[in-house]
């Protein structure tokens, strides 16, 4: 399964404090000539490959901002450009769902879309329109939005991003975004900071994995309600069946997965877009598959290789995360033969939260290369 | 009430107002003064509709009341004042046992815990209700007969409303602990004789209503005031009130804030309820196995 990280616009209709397309301040919005190019290249591809499917990320900005019309053509173009490979394309779409109408969620629906990601923020004036942030505002069209599309039949994952002033309220966020949503649990994710830090919202990777650990244990003693808790559940779920992680944590992201943005500018995933490094050139020029074999991923795989032999070599959370994200590690290190900045906030997460709460151990070395 | 309720939307009418003749082919629940009038009040609504319950306030304490056999064999939810003389109320435990009942006791009185308890012990359907808000309750032996409606290992009748929170208690929905007393505004519509219709029967009292018309019910999914009503629970996530942050959400929604905000043990008690039944839910699956 290839995933596109579909950006068409940096546009968008909120100024959230910690995002990176608010602070690149571009316009910028796919036409439709490129547009149609993207289907064209997603047919090329999945003919090429009958037993692949693509995953298209619809992502922004806020994607709501294309308008109906914008979608309709995206499925006039599939129609017609994808006749046989259509079925292999599966949508995906990422919105704050503060501009969502009937008539997206009808176009949502013909693209097979069931289920809306989104992000939330409880705290006030971090996420909303103008220059306060008026989460007030933000927040009550938040909430229509999941109205109509709760209405509709169609489920909502929401996001949580993690920054400083959310450290020491784990639980009230975690409660917060739990009873929001029974039906999809969220997921807590580290802040990404694309430039400066004017709002000093960043934390070090020990400070996310002790805003994690102190909902372990509720996670742990209420598994049947919160269910899948991300990333706690998935990394349990790593230590007790194998399952394998998202991305950053996967090793696997190689050659799987693509940034396509408003331009055209191919990238190797939505944070390496967004950071406006590694550069596959644009869609327009390129296939898909030229674009997922690049040499310049090589690097990527071979650190599979690289780092078990060498600074995670007997590293007992190997299996757990293969090193971490190779772009994290290439924006602190400059190179991607290292693991991840967040190697130490793993551990500590494991070591101090996971592994005294549930009593697991890890024990996932790298494999012995040489037996 | 020995019928397990559905999801179907009813109608609550006071018998005497005169909806009788004009109200076809609904599921109703009937509300009378006296359980005298219970059994000529389902006669008569039963004719042209489906009455899922006769609901009774009943001023006479629970000793009192007598139940004929023609009471026993219809669906009855009696909401008494006040219990009586334990004694009686033991004596007449089997007329209790045998007749399609549920009796309610207010918990603001803590006598009533103990009687009710013993009332479950004897097989014999019923609840604890809250009478009036302002009235305080003994949160503490709420819980305490919640413990012993959800865990107990003896062999007893159900305890509302603890019985319908933990045996319909799903992770991925809200739960309306109120249900059981018919108060569940996408469940039980009051309608008063000029075919108004409110939410709640505080509401029907208040004249707060968000429809009129019995053609109205059948629409009221697309009813601006409803929908209002229905999203209203919102308010609380956009303000960032306590509720929504609070563990126990999810069973208690948030319905009697002011008690909550006056009495800790509200908390704990909502907290109790959740994990009874998230216990019985694992029990449930856990039995379930075992039969395959």
């Amino acid at each position: 399964m290839a995933v596109v990280i579909f950006k068409p616009l940096e546009k968008c209709n909120s100024n959230c404090l910690y995002c990176g397309v608010v602070q690149k301040k571009q316009d910028l919005v796919m036409d439709y000539d490129l547009l149609e190019i993207v289907f064209n290249r997603m047919n090329e591809y999945l003919e090429a490959n009958p037993g692949e499917k693509i995953t298209l990320t619809w992502h922004g900005g806020e994607p709501c901002l294309l308008g109906p019309e914008y979608f309709r053509k995206a499925l006039d173009f599939q129609d017609r450009h994808c006749k046989e490979t259509k079925d292999r394309i599966v949508h995906i779409i990422q919105s704050n769902l503060t501009i969502i109408t009937q008539e997206l969620i009808d176009l949502f629906k013909e693209m097979g879309i069931h289920t809306i990601g989104t992000s939330f923020e409880p705290l006030p004036n971090i996420r909303g329109p103008g220059k306060d942030r008026d989460s007030d505002v933000y927040n009550r069209l938040f909430f229509q939005g999941v109205d109509l599309v709760e209405k509709n039949g169609l489920g909502w994952g929401c996001i949580y991003v993690v920054h400083r002033r959310s450290l020491g309220r784990a639980r009230e966020i975690f409660y917060y975004l739990t009873n929001m949503n029974l039906k999809s649990q969220p997921t807590f994710n580290k802040i990404y900071l694309y430039s400066g830090d004017e709002h000093n919202l960043n934390i070090t990777p020990e400070e996310y994995a002790d805003f994690l650990g102190e909902l372990v244990p509720l996670y742990w003693e209420n598994r049947i309600r919160y269910a899948q808790l991300k990333p706690i559940s998935t990394f349990i779920e790593a230590i007790e069946r194998g399952n394998n992680m998202v991305c950053d944590y996967s090793g696997r992201c190689a050659h799987h997965w693509m940034y396509i943005g408003p331009d055209g500018k191919a990238s190797h995933c939505g944070r390496s877009g967004d950071f406006a490094f590694i550069d596959y050139g644009n869609i327009r020029d390129r296939t898909i598959h030229d674009i997922l074999y690049d040499k310049k991923r090589d690097p990527i795989e071979e650190r599979q290789l690289f780092l078990p032999e060498n600074e995670c070599k007997d590293c007992r959370f190997w299996g757990i995360c293969h090193g971490g994200c190779p772009l994290d590690a290439y924006t602190a290190h400059g190179s991607f033969m290292k693991p991840t900045m967040n190697c130490s906030g793993i551990k500590r997460l494991l070591e101090n939260y996971i592994e005294p709460v549930t009593g697991m151990e890890v024990n996932l070395p790298p494999p012995d290369t040489n037996s | 009430m020995k019928q397990k309720p559905g999801k179907e939307k009813m109608i609550v009418v006071q018998d005497g107002s005169g909806l009788e003749k004009k109200i076809t082919k609904k599921t109703l629940v009937v509300q009378v003064d006296t359980i005298e009038k219970a059994v000529p009040a389902f006669g008569k609504w039963s004719s042209e509709n489906r009455v899922f319950c006769v609901v009774v306030h009943e001023e006479k304490p629970l000793a009192e009341i007598e139940l004929s056999e023609e009471l026993k064999i219809i669906p009855l939810a009696l909401f008494l004042k006040e219990g009586g003389a334990p004694k009686t109320v033991i004596e007449k435990s089997r007329e209790f046992r045998e007749a399609n009942i549920t009796l309610y006791l207010p918990a603001h009185n803590p006598e009533n815990f103990t009687l009710l308890q013993i009332l479950a012990s004897l097989d014999v359907a019923c609840g604890v209700y809250l009478e009036n808000e302002a009235k305080p309750v003994n949160w503490d032996s709420m819980n305490d007969l919640m413990y012993y409606a959800a865990y107990s290992p003896a062999n007893h009748a159900r305890v509302e409303p603890f019985d319908y929170a933990v045996s319909n208690y799903d992770p991925q929905e809200y739960l309306c602990f109120t249900t059981p007393w018919f108060e569940n505004p996408r469940r039980f519509f009051y309608m008063d004789e000029n075919e108004n219709i409110a939410l709640s029967r505080k509401k029907m009292e208040e004249g707060d209503f968000v429809a009129t018309g019995i053609s109205s019910f059948d629409s009221l999914d697309d009813n601006e005031k409803y929908k209002e009503h229905l999203t209203m629970w919102t308010n609380q996530f956009i303000d960032n009130q306590r509720c929504a942050s609070c563990p126990a959400w999810r069973v208690c929604g948030g319905a009697f804030v002011s008690i909550c905000e006056s009495n800790p043990n509200y908390f704990q008690f909502f907290n109790d309820l959740l994990e009874a039944a998230e216990q019985n839910r694992v029990k449930q699956e856990q039995d379930t196995e075992w039969r395959l």
